[in-house]
């Protein structure tokens, strides 16, 4: 039979591993958001420009977003496979992969919204105190608000970036494009199935990058 | 008793190992009802000085007393509720650049905790007041600076101050917005009832529509009192360099001139209404016989009267000099040697 083979077996595999890919991308971009931008806005608090500056709260998480963000993903993915275990009960599929790029993720993104409220005019923060505005007032009706499109921006980003991540897990014991791409392309030589991965994870990312740019697009008053 | 305050503040910035003196022993009081005006040149301190009316910067030392209550005895909490009777606007005008006119202007409201759907019709009225009810929907960058201001104002009138703080609020505006924008104040503070301070570092700006004024120089006040006062008899070499630069704006003049007019045997005179009638400086030439030089000449408005203002340049002969300045001042006119 030819190695390069494209059956009908193959192409479902590809669709349903598609929507796998999706969910897994979705899903961890999502708690790592429920992580990551608590997380991120603490940092922009309590920095010394902040509105609440703690140097102890903001040296602890900086230094571990630091570290988090410092290990590389495949490394990150084998040191978490006890943790994740422990967690949901197996090491590997897309479950497993998810909780692994929850955790590579959040760190990321906790820079990405430290920096975006960073922008947020200081002019603005301090009129919003001048009305007797409380910190919470400040975070959730100035701060993110006024950043709603530099925080889209940034979810875009990161989108991308995760769905790079779900390949690479997915060779190592993750579910989805990547674990296909692997097993069915590079492991049986099928390049033909390997070329077609690629395709539709260039063709996730555009999607995926394109409407999260319209968006921004949309909700951007400033100029 | 005075709306505000303020008794022997003082505040230090820890920079490092420096201390920067921002402000010295600063004693001032303004009444209920008075427009304010705090000059000085950049960098004196009073970008700091009117933040400490609300506690955006806590004094040193000293105390603010807002209708006589003593907000540095206060916590966070009352503070907050302190600094909702105290509305301010910027520079910078620092509105919300992502909400449009009325969502900027209910902003305060909802921090309050009004219903929605009142701070909208408030929002509304406001808007018309400050003239600009067909902007309801646009967002900050669709408007002009002057707009902004205008927003940033109803902004500002939306929780029913007593008090509004306005720092350097025309400095970023060109000379017909800022006009513009000082009569609208002049309006708030007589309809409202308004006490307004304004931190400023144009000598017109206080002129136009202040009644009292406090000069700050190197974190100092070195002169406060009525504005006509501190106009014709200005005794801080701070307060006479701010009238003289502000002449000098009027008129392109070259930094040479400037020189020239600093340096040298020269006298500033100021007319009141009823001095302008005798023609005295074509007089006094002829009693004298000796021409002098004027060097500047201008009128200006000063809390809606027209002052006449002269600098001339004297003889040398000391002398004849001294007999010029009395032969003026018989004639009921107020002069000052400028000699920097």
């Amino acid at each position: 039979m030819n190695p390069n083979a494209m059956t009908p077996q193959l192409w479902n595999l590809l669709y349903t591993d598609t929507w796998l890919t999706i969910y897994m991308v979705i899903m961890s971009t999502l708690f790592g958001y429920v992580i990551g931008l608590p997380l991120g806005i603490i940092l922009n608090v309590t920095d010394k420009d902040g509105i609440a500056p703690n140097r102890v709260i903001y040296r602890i998480l900086d230094v571990i977003t630091n570290i988090m963000r410092s290990v590389p993903f495949i490394i990150l993915l084998m040191v978490l496979m006890p943790f994740t275990k422990w967690l949901i009960g197996k090491s590997y599929g897309s479950e497993a992969t998810i909780v692994a790029l929850v955790i590579s993720a959040a760190p990321y993104i906790s820079r990405m919204v430290e920096s975006s409220l960073d922008e947020v005019d200081k002019g603005v923060i301090e009129a919003a105190r001048s009305m007797g505005a409380n910190n919470w007032t400040i975070i959730f009706r100035v701060l993110l608000s006024e950043a709603k499109t530099s925080l889209i921006v940034g979810a875009t980003i990161t989108l991308g970036t995760v769905i790079g991540y779900t390949a690479m897990a997915g060779s190592i014991g993750g579910g989805g494009l990547g674990a296909d791409a692997k097993m069915y392309g590079y492991q049986r030589g099928n390049m033909i199935f390997l070329g077609w991965t690629i395709v539709i994870l260039v063709i996730l990312f555009q999607i995926f990058q394109m409407v999260g740019m319209k968006i921004a697009q949309k909700t951007d008053h400033r100029k | 008793m005075s709306e505000i305050e303020v008794r022997h503040l003082s505040k230090t910035f820890q920079q490092k190992d420096l201390k920067v003196d921002a402000l010295t022993d600063i004693n001032l009081s303004v009444e209920k009802g008075d427009i304010y005006g705090i000059i000085g040149m950049s960098g004196a301190g009073k970008s700091t000085l009117v933040r400490c009316l609300n506690f955006l910067e806590k004094p040193t030392d000293g105390q603010v007393l807002i209708d006589g209550q003593n907000l540095s005895t206060m916590n966070e909490k009352q503070l907050r509720r302190q600094r909702m009777k105290i509305a301010m606007i910027f520079q910078n005008f620092n509105l919300l650049s992502q909400k449009n006119s009325i969502d900027n202007i209910c902003f305060p409201m909802l921090i309050q905790g009004k219903p929605r759907a009142e701070a909208k019709k408030r929002a509304k009225e406001l808007l018309e007041i400050v003239g600009l009810s067909e902007k309801a929907k646009s967002y900050p960058s669709q408007l002009s600076g002057g707009q902004k201001q205008r927003v940033a104002i109803a902004r500002a009138l939306a929780c029913d101050p007593k008090i509004l703080l306005c720092d350097e609020a025309t400095s970023a505006l060109d000379p017909q917005t800022t006009e513009s924008i000082l009569n609208l104040l002049k309006e708030i503070n007589e309809k409202m009832g308004i006490t307004i301070v304004i931190i400023t570092h144009q000598m017109a700006v206080i002129q136009k529509i202040c009644n009292r004024v406090a000069i700050i120089e190197n974190g100092h006040l070195v002169e406060d009192g009525r504005v006509s006062d501190i106009f014709a008899h200005p005794k801080s070499h701070a307060a006479r360099e701010l009238i003289l630069r502000d002449a000098h704006g009027t008129v392109p003049t070259s930094a040479a001139q400037v020189d020239e007019i600093r340096s040298g045997q020269k006298i500033r005179i100021v007319f009141s209404a009823n001095s302008s009638f005798e023609p005295v400086i074509a007089n006094m030439i002829l009693q004298f016989g000796q021409p002098v030089n004027i060097l500047l000449a201008n009128t200006r408005d000063v809390g809606g009267v027209a002052k006449g203002e002269m600098i001339l340049q004297l003889p040398d002969d000391r002398d004849l000099r001294f007999k010029m300045e009395d032969y003026l001042k018989e004639r009921g006119l107020e002069l000052e040697e400028v000699d920097d």
